[in-house]
């Protein structure tokens, strides 16, 4: 039986004042990241 | 595609909140408006108050991609004086990614960082004598040759 590979995603928040707050609480820093859709 | 690459993926995960942002939606006019958003690609590095500590816009294909976020971040940790962070995020650009666009300006912050870190002019001079040998024709090989 094969195994099943998950496929990874980035998870993106969608509010960035969130992202913010969380970065704020862990060290990390935010990539923000606008886009268009296609 | 950039973001489906593990490697792209390993470093936001580890260093990074992400947040997107569709900019043809009326919700998103008062973020665009903040960040004076004009163009896509754009992306920003900030810091846990929100203020920007990099920027950059294009499409940069996963490998200068990652070098560029790398470079970004190293920027970044070094503006907010946490040298031992910025020299890993350059080390890792030079060590990784030597060809790639960012890696200049990579080796030109290594120096400035190991500088900035010591106060020893010997680790900036030593690291922008790398620059020049390895980089010889780019901007920041030009920025650093200020005599």
């Amino acid at each position: 039986m094969a195994t099943r590979v998950e496929e990874r995603s980035i998870p993106w928040m969608a509010s960035v004042d969130d992202a913010i707050a969380q970065a704020k609480t862990t060290g990390k820093l935010v990539l923000l990241d606008f886009f268009s859709p296609t | 595609m950039t973001y489906p690459q593990v490697f792209v993926q390993d470093i936001i995960d580890a260093y990074c909140i992400p947040v997107q942002v569709n900019n043809s939606l009326d919700a998103s006019k008062p973020i665009v408006e903040r960040f004076r958003h004009i163009w896509t690609p754009d992306l920003h590095i900030l810091d846990g108050s929100g203020f920007e500590l990099y920027h950059w816009n294009g499409y940069l294909p996963p490998a200068e991609f990652a070098a560029r976020l790398l470079a970004g971040l190293g920027q970044a940790r070094l503006r907010l004086q946490q040298f031992e962070e910025a020299a890993a995020c350059y080390a890792d650009v030079l060590h990784r990614f030597p060809t790639a666009l960012a890696a200049p300006e990579a080796q030109y912050f290594a120096a400035v960082t190991a500088y900035r870190k010591s106060g020893e002019a010997n680790a900036l001079l030593h690291g922008w004598h790398e620059l020049e040998k390895v980089y010889p024709q780019t901007e920041w090989a030009v920025k650093q040759n200020f005599d």
